[in-house]
C-alpha cells in the first residue's frame, strides 16, 4: 500500500531519513523511535508537506507524478498542531471541506464524534492545545484518506478524546481499510488497537517487525 | 502595580520603537537647517490650523500611532508572561483605569508634547475651538485606549470576542485567510502601507498638467511605494509558515495556488487601482495609467513570488528589493526618456 522509492531526506547536509526501496501493507503501524531521529520529518514526507529526493507511492499514486490525487488520499495530523488565531473552527472546516469535499454527513459525525460542535463558532486563539488537537485529528480524517498519518495523537487529549480516538481509528480501520501510521512516545494501548505493528524508525530508515503484533 | 505597567509596557515600548522615534525625529528636524527650525515649525502648524486636509492628514498620523499604541500594549498582555496580571482584578475598576490613563499618556507623550504646542499656536491665534479640539482629539484617544485595555483586562475573553473583525465565507479560499490576517492581525501596517502608496500616487498624479506632463519621477516614487508592500508578504510568508502549512498537504493543484496569490495581490491592490481609474484620463492619459496599474500588479506578484520561490531571509529580500529597484531605475531613465 504504501512505498517508498530511494527516499532521502537532508537537512543542509545532514541525514535525515534515507529508505532505498520499501513497501508496507495496509495496516495500524505504531512508529517508534528516539527523539530527534526524524519520525515528524518522515511523517511530513509521507503527507507531502517536506520535499524530499525519490518517491512515494500510496496505492499505486505517485507523490511526484500525481501530488493532487496523492495529497486527497492522505490524511495527516501534527503533535503540536497550529493554525490562525482569527481564523473560526468553521471556517477550517469550510476550508478543508471546499477542497476535499466530504460528505456533510462525514463532518456531522466528525465532528459529533470529536465533541467540539460547541467549538465551531469560536475563533482558534481562543482554543486550549487540547481543542486545536481535536480539530487536527477531525481534519486527517475529512474525505476519504487511505492512508492516515498521525504524528503523536495520544499527547493533550483527555480520556474521552483518547477512547473516541481509538474507537474511531478502528472503525476507519475496519469499514473503509484505512491504513493508520502513528508516532508515539507514550505506549501504545494494546487493547485499543488490533493487530498494531511496530515500526522501528533508526539509522535514518524504517524496520518492520512482521510478525510482530503488540497484543 | 504601577512599576510593573512602566517596565512590561512604557520601557518596552519606547526601546522597541527606538528606531522609529529617530526616523521621525530626523524627519522633522533633519530636512531644514536649524536656524530656520522655529519658522518652519510655526508655519507647519499654522497650515495645519488653516488647511482642514492637513490637518486632517495629521489626525490620521495621530491615529496611526495610537493604533500602534494599542496593538503593543495588548500583545503585551496577551502574551504567556502576562498571564499573572489578571490579580489585578483584586483592585477597584476605577484605580486600575486612572493608572491606565497615566499609562496611556507617557506612551502618547511623543503625539501629546507636538499637540500641545499645536494647542499653543491654535491660541495664540485666537482659535480657542480648534486648540480645545486638537486636545480633546488626543486625549480621547488616550482615554478609548485606557478604557479598552481596563476592559480587556477584567473580561479577557469577552473583549476579544467582540473586538475581533466578524468576516463570514461560506466557502473558505486561501486568498481570504491571507487577506484576513492582514485584516486582523496587521491593521497598523497595512494601513501605514496603503495610505503612504494612495497618498503618492495621488500627490504626484494631480500635479501633472498638459504642459508639463512627465511620468518618469511619480512612477519610481511609486515604484518605491510598492516596494513597501514587501512587509506585507513577509508578515503573510511567515503566517504560512508556522501556521498554515497543513495547506502544503492539501490536494490543491499547482494553478489553483498560484491563481490564489494572484487574487490576493490584486486585492491588494485595488485601492491604488481605483484611484487610478478616479485620476484617468486627466490628469493620467489612459495609456499611462494602464502602465502604472500593470507595474504595479508584475511587480506585486514578483515580490510575492520572490518569498514562494526561494526560503529567503528578511536581509536577503531586502538586497533583493533593491536590486529590483535599481533594475527599474535604469530602465524608467535610460529606456523610457
Amino acid at each position: 500500500m504504501l512505498e517508498f522509492r530511494q527516499v532521502e531526506k537532508r537537512f543542509d547536509d545532514r541525514l535525515i531519513v534515507s529508505i532505498p526501496d520499501q513497501t508496507l501493507d495496509s495496516g495500524i503501524y505504531w512508529l517508534q523511535g528516539a527523539n530527534g531521529t526524524g519520525k515528524t520529518t518522515l511523517l511530513r514526507m509521507i503527507a507531502g508537506i517536506l520535499p524530499f529526493r525519490g518517491d512515494i507511492l500510496l496505492q499505486g499514486c505517485s507523490q511526484r507524478n500525481n501530488p493532487v490525487d496523492y495529497r486527497r488520499i492522505v490524511g495527516w495530523a501534527d503533535a503540536e498542531p497550529l493554525y490562525p488565531g482569527f481564523l473560526t473552527g468553521d471556517d477550517l472546516l469550510n476550508f478543508y471541506g471546499g477542497i476535499l469535499r466530504p460528505e456533510p454527513r462525514q463532518i456531522a459525525g466528525l465532528t459529533q464524534h470529536f465533541g467540539v460542535r460547541g467549538w465551531l463558532n469560536t475563533r482558534v486563539a481562543t482554543w486550549s492545545s487540547g481543542m486545536t488537537k481535536k480539530f487536527a485529528l477531525l481534519l486527517a480524517f475529512l474525505g476519504r484518506p487511505a492512508l492516515v498519518t498521525l504524528d503523536e495523537p495520544l499527547i493533550t487529549l483527555d480520556e474521552p478524546g483518547l477512547t473516541g480516538l481509538t474507537a474511531l481509528i478502528r472503525e476507519y480501520h475496519r469499514e473503509y481499510g484505512t491504513g493508520f501510521l502513528l508516532s508515539s512516545h507514550q505506549p501504545v494501548p494494546a487493547e485499543a488497537f488490533p493487530a498494531v505493528r511496530p515500526l522501528t524508525f533508526e539509522d535514518h530508515s524504517i524496520k518492520v517487525e512482521m510478525n510482530v503484533v503488540l497484543n | 502595580m504601577g512599576i510593573v505597567w512602566t517596565k512590561m509596557v512604557v520601557k518596552a515600548f519606547y526601546r522597541q520603537h527606538a528606531g522609529f522615534f529617530l526616523f521621525v525625529f530626523l524627519l522633522f528636524f533633519g530636512i531644514v537647517q536649524p536656524s530656520t527650525q522655529l519658522y518652519f515649525h510655526y508655519a507647519l502648524i499654522r497650515g495645519m490650523l488653516e488647511a482642514p486636509a492637513l490637518m486632517f492628514a495629521v489626525a490620521v498620523a495621530w491615529l496611526l500611532y495610537g493604533l500602534r499604541v494599542r496593538r503593543f500594549v495588548l500583545g503585551v498582555l496577551e502574551g504567556p508572561d502576562a498571564l499573572f496580571l489578571y490579580k489585578v482584578n483584586a483592585r477597584p475598576p476605577a484605580g486600575v483605569l486612572r493608572e491606565w490613563l497615566r499609562v496611556e499618556t507617557v506612551l502618547f507623550a511623543p503625539v501629546l508634547g507636538y499637540a500641545g504646542v499645536v494647542a499653543g499656536v491654535a491660541i495664540a491665534q485666537k482659535a480657542q475651538a480648534q486648540a480645545l479640539g486638537v486636545l480633546a482629539y488626543v486625549a480621547g484617544l488616550i482615554g478609548l485606549e485606557a478604557l479598552e485595555v481596563c476592559y480587556r483586562l477584567r473580561y479577557p475573553g469577552i473583549s476579544a470576542k467582540a473586538g475581533r473583525l466578524r468576516l463570514r465565507y461560506r466557502s473558505v479560499p486561501y486568498w481570504s485567510i491571507l487577506l484576513r490576517f492582514l485584516l486582523a492581525e496587521n491593521k497598523g501596517v497595512l494601513a501605514a502601507v496603503k495610505l503612504f502608496s494612495c497618498a503618492i500616487l495621488y500627490l504626484l498624479l494631480r500635479l501633472q498638467t498638459p504642459g508639463d506632463y512627465d511620468l518618469r519621477m511619480p512612477f519610481l516614487v511609486y515604484s518605491l511605494a510598492l516596494f513597501g508592500h514587501g512587509i506585507l508578504f513577509y508578515r503573510c510568508r511567515q503566517l504560512e509558515t508556522m501556521r498554515l502549512y497543513f495547506y502544503r498537504g492539501l490536494p490543491v493543484p499547482v494553478f489553483r495556488r498560484l491563481a490564489q496569490y494572484a487574487l490576493f495581490c490584486l486585492l491588494l491592490l485595488l485601492p491604488e487601482t481605483l484611484l487610478l481609474a478616479g485620476l484617468t484620463p486627466h490628469p493620467v492619459r489612459l495609456a499611462d495609467a494602464l502602465i502604472f496599474g500593470g507595474m504595479g500588479y508584475g511587480l506585486l506578484l514578483l515580490l510575492n513570488s520572490l518569498w514562494v520561490i526561494w526560503p529567503l531571509s528578511a536581509a536577503d529580500y531586502l538586497k533583493l528589493c533593491l536590486v529590483l529597484f535599481g533594475i527599474l531605475y535604469v530602465f524608467v531613465l535610460k529606456v523610457w526618456g
